[in-house]
């Protein structure tokens, strides 16, 4: 229900105990540690390193995840002691260097194999080369350049070489449709001319390779090694593979690493003297005496005490909620934690969360569907705490929109009246409270009352705080008054509409109450004229409480969009039952696919909009929020649970 | 009399075709995020098919409208007879949510991309990424909630 008081706290003691404090803190968690700014000394490098052959060997082993584990990751549990063992015992140094080796060798192997397969691609068209490559280099006064040319330009470079110099001599290798592949021979005297020659006819030089092997030879070698290398590679993969299935026993040297790492930054952020050592942390007040009792377990020399913070500061924040309560911390901290002098909103937005939730998915049989199947998993999965939540946040939500289902007669968005059995029909019918889909206006209404009466709780809790904390006037002034007003508002134009003779009494309501907000909203301005004004201007604040009770008018969309999807999935499936012989299995697929695929939009449509009435529209009344999550020091891990 | 229907079913038509486009285009724009994301963190799939996901909605919508404007001249089970009048009506509420669901689900699309950029640097904080893309929905909502109240309202 509320913030839990947070202290200050220091810890005094003899160096020699230092580690069995930590360590004793890091069990309990508790507190949380202010560090002092001291660098720590860390098992980072180790750390990166584990890392990184994690990376490889999960990639290498290619396990894929499944959608379902990607959302809610699932971990082994573990004991501590198996973590510990695994660091003494398991040779992890080894076993890293070879990943080193095994990675390295195979991005080596890889390059090799780019390299080759391009000088297969440069020496393929040569193959018809019967000399050895290294007579390419030339002789003393004759030179030999290959290259290619268009095979279009050839009778032309042909004739335009002959009218250069007698002393030039062409060969072609091989001619391809587009390009031909051929050698010029000239003298080393002419090379100038010759070069310019060629540049101007779009003569491509192409180096070939010194060897004393032919291109065919040279080539056969090459693609030798690119089987051998493939061969190669395919092995180092294969062994990769292999080496995969230490990666658990790797997880748990990474995670004994990592909480040592934390105790080091815990043992860092002590401030230490020649012989003692002072820790200071956060802790919650009720808290405290445990820790004093802890710690005088280990020795009664150690001191404890509570401490003032020190100016500007703050506090992080607990919220405590009773435990069915505790689901809906989630989504007041997606918004963010109340600061310390605020209220905890949690157990207010969880009525309102689950019964438009419940609203929006509407339908008796996706309710139940729902909440079956979350309980399901939330048995079936080892999930964290935020993932526990979420599945129990499903749960009521599922629940509760059976009720809702029933009043507004949708299972399956089955049309009632089609239903053969008599005595079901009947009953279903009679338990139809609403019709969505003939009578829409009356959903909006409903919806936009459920939302006056939202936004009239988000106004009340804001002047019930200001009385806590005995700010009587502000809270009469600031949203007394508005309560007043807004209600003698709704009220007199449900009297006006439906008729009735109390219209002019709260007609008359409204007007004392939109004068009483004209006299006393200005009253911090200075002068008499600039208070009438800003009175006058903050009646235009009921435009904002008019949006944000439309805004509400989304429950009834989200309802028919639930219930005429479903329809839209019967009526097809209704069509396919015509089909001969296969008629009924594409019927039955339409449906359970159909219905499926409705249940899981509306159910994220429901979440997100039914979160979204209470971040914006209900916070906006007397929520800020922007606290610092309390952190407890405890052993984190990154792959496993410690049982 | 058959004038009237084709108006009605122009109105439908404009209201799903013209809904789902935004879809179809405000997913683009969300997919093209993601996929530069899984490049560098194959394992986020799950939370980004979520943000992708996020402006599909408009396209039913759309549907949705479509299909409350096919109801009520009850199309599917032989149409009842539309005078030119009540197609013409029915045409313009099947304007709202097809216009709005186009832009709404356009621009839908790109809060969604920023919210992708923003599980990407910060997972812990997909929550509030999903609220983002959420906010600019309420138009499509409302675009909807129009078409429908119209459609429901209207006397053959």
């Amino acid at each position: 229900m509320a913030v839990a008081e947070v202290v200050k706290t220091l810890i005094i003691g003899h160096k020699s105990l230092q580690n069995s404090v930590i360590e004793k803190l890091s069990k309990e968690e508790i507190i949380q540690i202010i560090s002092q700014g001291a660098k720590p000394q860390t098992s980072e490098l180790e750390l990166s390193e584990i890392k990184a052959a994690i990376t490889f060997l999960e990639k290498a082993a290619n396990k894929k995840k499944n959608l379902l584990e990607s959302f809610a990751p699932t971990r082994e549990i573990v004991d501590e002691e198996t973590l510990n063992m695994s660091y003494k015992k398991f040779n992890w140094g080894e076993i890293i260097k070879s990943v080193k080796d095994i990675e390295q060798e195979i991005g080596n192997l890889r390059s090799f194999m780019v390299k080759l397969k391009s000088e297969i691609e440069i020496l393929s068209p040569w193959q018809n080369l019967t000399t050895p490559l290294n007579i390419l280099a030339g002789a003393k006064t004759a030179g030999i350049i290959s290259g290619s040319i268009k095979t279009k330009k050839l009778e032309e470079f042909k004739n335009n070489l002959s009218k250069l110099t007698p002393f030039a001599e062409i060969s072609v290798v091989n001619s391809e449709k587009t390009d031909t592949y051929l050698l010029v021979v000239f003298l080393k005297r002419e090379e100038k001319a010759i070069n310019g020659l060629l540049a101007k006819n779009e003569f491509v030089k192409i180096p070939l390779p010194s060897s004393k092997n032919t291109a065919k030879e040279e080539l056969e070698q090459h693609q030798q090694l690119q089987e051998t290398s493939r061969e190669n590679l395919f092995n180092l993969e294969k062994k990769a593979k292999e080496m995969a299935k230490v990666l658990p026993r790797l997880g748990y040297v990474y995670d004994f690493l990592f909480i040592k790492k934390s105790e080091e930054d815990a043992q860092a952020s002590a401030f230490k003297t020649k012989s003692a050592f002072f820790i200071e942390g956060w802790i919650k007040n009720s808290n405290f005496n445990k820790l004093k009792k802890i710690l005088s377990n280990i020795s009664n020399t150690i001191d404890v005490q509570k401490i003032s913070p020190k100016e500007g500061e703050i506090a992080p924040v607990i919220i405590e909620n009773p435990k069915i309560f505790r689901p809906f911390e989630l989504i007041t901290k997606i918004f963010g934690l109340p600061k310390q002098n605020e209220i905890d909103p949690s157990t207010a937005l969880s009525f309102f969360y689950l019964l438009f939730f419940a609203v929006c998915l509407s339908d008796a049989g996706y309710g139940l569907i729902l909440a079956a199947a979350s309980y399901y998993l939330l048995k079936k999965l080892q999930l964290s705490e935020g993932g526990k939540n979420l599945m129990l946040l499903l749960i009521w939500g599922g629940v509760l929109t059976i009720p809702i289902g029933i009043i507004t007669g949708s299972y399956f968005s089955i049309s009632l009246e089609a239903i053969p059995h008599g005595g079901i029909r009947n009953l279903l019918i009679g338990l139809r409270i609403i019709d969505p889909i003939k009578n829409p206006i009356n959903v909006l209404l409903i919806s936009l009352l459920l939302g006056v009466f939202q936004n009239i709780c988000g106004l009340v809790i804001a002047m019930c705080w200001q009385f806590k904390n005995k700010q009587y006037l502000e809270g009469i002034l600031n949203h007394g008054l508005w309560i007043f007003f807004l209600m003698s508002l709704v009220i007199m134009s449900g009297t006006m509409f439906t008729g009735s003779i109390w219209a002019g009494t709260f007609s008359k309501l409204s007007i004392i109450g939109a004068l009483l907000l004209v006299l006393t909203q200005g009253r911090q301005e200075p002068t008499f004229i600039k208070k009438t004004i800003s009175g006058i201007l903050s009646l235009y604040k009921t435009t904002s409480y008019l949006g944000d009770t439309l805004s509400y008018s989304r429950l009834l969309a989200l309802m028919m969009t639930t219930s005429i999807i479903g329809m839209v999935v019967n009526i097809i499936a209704g069509i396919t039952a015509g089909i001969p012989f296969v008629g009924y299995v594409i019927m039955v697929i339409i449906l359970v696919g159909g219905h499926l695929f409705n249940l899981v939009i509306s159910v994220l449509g429901a979440f997100i909009h039914s979160m979204r009435l209470q971040l914006v529209e209900f916070f906006g009344k007397f929520y800020e929020g922007g606290g610092r999550e309390f952190k407890p020091f405890k052993k984190e891990t990154k792959y496993v649970l410690i049982k | 009399m058959e004038i009237g229907i084709g108006l009605a079913l122009a109105g439908a038509a404009f209201a799903a075709f013209l809904a789902s486009c935004g879809s179809a285009w405000g997913i683009a724009v969300a997919s093209e995020a993601a996929a530069g994301v899984l490049t560098e963190d194959p394992e986020k799939f799950g939370k980004l098919l979520v943000m992708i996901a996020l402006p599909g909605t408009q396209g039913f919508y759309g549907f949705l409208g479509a299909f409350y404007i096919m109801m009520k001249i009850n199309l599917l089970g032989g149409a009842f007879p539309v005078s030119l009048a009540s197609g013409l009506q029915l045409f313009f509420a099947g304007l709202p949510v097809g216009v709005v669901g186009l832009i709404s689900g356009y621009y839908q699309g790109r809060a969604s991309a920023a919210g992708i950029h923003l599980v990407a640097k910060r997972p812990e904080e997909s929550g509030k990424a999903i609220i983002l893309p959420a906010m600019v929905e309420t138009y499509a909502v409302l675009g909807l909630l129009a078409t429908i109240l119209m459609v429901s309202g209207i006397k053959l």
